[in-house]
């Protein structure tokens, strides 16, 4: 699977963002292989630091054909208990890789 | 080479041959100096975050000139987005340098002089906008860091430029040339100059029309013949020199403020933005002050991040950090602090397309964020001081706690069981940096003058503020004024 990840500036993180991003890679390499790409991927990661989640999803949308937004310990906008976060997020990049299943 | 490393900026600075005096004598190698180097460190931080992916969001933005990503430092603001940005970056520099990072005054003073220059021209056919435009090219090709220079020594606060005994207490044309003008005056406070590349000079304030003179605005290379840097004193600055590394408190970074001597310095008409046109100084000032407010609501509270940080953790080590009055002071702290990151946001996100295209930030909710700049990190630090306890001004030097007779001794007492002894030496020496040390310079007495003293901003607030309007908000209430709105059908 062909994922992107793209990061928020972090000034005002609740999470820990680099973090994060390797226990998601962890959980994920479980299951697929993961190949890190800037353009042209299955799932899109955006991982910002709180809710607020302020990059500009528009000027990157097309970088991916489905996206993951994580913003703090919100998942597609939705709460998440922290200590499950790489393991929702997982699941949901697997989800959306094939949306039709 | 859109973004340098921190390496080629570090190499870029050695390479620049300046005239520096510090403490009576000349500084040839200023970029190894140890009382030099942190406020360096503090600059490089600025392009290592550029280059990394967690941070490229805040750090980096597309320019509007090239097409190309370039550091936001050398940005023209393209949107409310992009200065809301602009204030989440400074005050993620802040966190990670615990100081003033120093890059900001240019990037204000290029989005000032990129808008003004554009109505100067649009009004007078001149054509320094055009000038202005090929200078931020070179700029931002060249991740240049510019110092925005515009504080003049002043001379009889009484006296405008012109009236002034001495007509160089504020910089001025001195000679006119074929090929460009020779420039004479002091520009005192200057945040981060000798860790620059550039220099860009603007006027001090608006002028009355017998004043062209010192209506200039200009940009040179930091080493052009004639000028004169005298590095700023700051307090605990010769700890730097001692060798230790806990009682500087922050080990790594600092700021720097330099007197800036401009002895009969020639610069050439390419690089002159505004000469001569004296009713656009104003316009000039303002906008660059009122971006440079805007910049406190975000740098000042990156550093109160790290304040409220060491006051979290020297309670924590110190025991006291369940004590209900401890847990509602550091809450304080951080409602003061989140104010005034409220204040940047929401001028930011109020902020207007100018007639150049660029974007200015609501110039009174930028003066009211820095008025609350003048206050809070005051209060942030009292709170911070009283928390801490009196060892931060107390307690023996780090090369006592190593002495071989006394250290034991000195360690057993400063020991709280908690933490290892030298945790909370570090800690309370941080807490010392930041509110009284090298580090309050820039916490404290820089946001109360930086940007202009707390009058300059209560004059900008009486005029931006329309009081007749509320007046007449009451009159219609009380029913001193006739109130056509209640009328339902």
């Amino acid at each position: 699977m062909k994922l992107r990840i793209k990061y928020c500036g972090g000034c005002n993180p609740i999470i820990n963002r680099s973090k994060l991003v390797a226990a998601v890679r962890n959980e994920l390499s479980k299951s697929v292989d993961v190949e890190i790409v800037d353009k042209d991927a299955d799932v899109g990661l955006l991982v910002g630091g709180c809710h607020v989640c302020c990059p500009n999803l528009s000027q990157i949308e097309d970088q991916a054909r489905q996206w993951v937004i994580v913003g703090g310990d919100l998942v597609d906008h939705l709460p998440v208990p922290t200590e499950q976060l790489p393991q929702i997020i997982a699941e949901r990049i697997i989800q959306k890789q094939h949306p039709g299943s | 080479m859109a973004l340098k490393t921190p390496q080629q900026y570090l190499d870029d600075l050695r390479q620049l041959k300046i005239d520096l005096y510090m403490f009576g004598e000349k500084v040839d190698n200023y970029v190894d100096h140890p009382i030099i180097r942190p406020s360096i460190n503090a600059m490089a931080m600025t392009y290592k975050l550029a280059l990394d992916p967690e941070y490229e969001d805040l750090m980096t933005a597309t320019s509007n000139l090239t097409g190309q990503k370039v550091n936001r430092f050398t940005h023209l603001h393209q949107s409310t987005e992009d200065l809301v940005k602009k204030v989440k970056m400074q005050r993620l520099l802040g966190q990670k340098t615990g100081c003033c990072f120093q890059r900001c005054v240019g990037m204000d003073a290029f989005n000032a002089v990129y808008n003004t220059t554009y109505e100067i021209d649009q009004a007078k056919g001149t054509d320094y906008h055009k000038r202005f435009v090929e200078f931020m090219k070179y700029v931002q090709e060249n991740d240049l860091a510019v110092d925005g220079c515009m504080t003049d020594a002043r001379g009889d606060r009484s006296k405008s430029p012109g009236q002034q005994p001495d007509p160089d207490a504020y910089l001025h044309v001195v000679e006119r040339r074929p090929d460009g003008v020779v420039v004479r005056g002091c520009k005192l406070h200057q945040t981060g100059m000798i860790n620059s590349h550039e220099i860009l000079v603007m006027p001090n304030n608006a002028l009355k029309e017998d004043e062209k003179e010192w209506a200039i605005a200009f940009a040179i290379p930091l080493d052009t013949p004639g000028m004169i840097y005298v590095y700023g004193r700051q307090s605990c600055d010769t700890r730097k020199l001692e060798g230790g590394n806990i009682d500087v408190g922050n080990i790594h970074f600092g700021g720097q403020e330099v007197m800036t001597i401009f002895n009969d310095v020639f610069v050439p008409t390419d690089r002159i933005f505004m000469d001569g046109e004296t009713e656009f100084s104003g316009t000039l000032v303002e906008r660059f002050a009122g971006y440079h407010r805007q910049s406190y609501g975000g740098c000042k509270v990156g550093v109160g991040d790290t304040l409220i940080g060491a006051a979290k953790a020297i309670t924590d080590y110190q025991g006291a950090s369940k004590a209900s009055h401890v847990k509602d002071k550091i809450i304080e702290m951080c409602h003061l602090n989140e104010t005034l990151y409220s204040c940047g946001i929401a001028c930011s996100a109020e902020g207007r397309k100018t007639a150049a295209g660029n974007y200015l930030i609501d110039l009174l909710l930028a003066n009211v964020c820095k008025q609350n700049v003048t206050r809070f990190p005051y209060e942030l630090a009292r709170i911070a001081q009283d928390l801490a306890g009196g060892l931060f001004v107390t307690m023996p030097s780090e090369k006592d706690f190593e002495n071989p007779e006394i250290g034991d001794l000195v360690k057993k007492y400063v020991d709280t069981g908690n933490v290892p002894v030298e945790h909370r030496q570090r800690m309370l020496r941080l807490v010392e940096n930041l509110t009284m040390g090298c580090a309050a310079v820039g916490y404290l007495t820089e946001s109360m003058h930086g940007a202009g003293s707390p009058q300059a901003q209560r004059i900008m607030i009486s005029r931006l503020v329309d009081l007749e309007h509320r007046k007449e908000l009451a009159e219609k209430l009380c029913g001193v004024k006739e109130n056509p709105d209640i009328d339902w059908e």
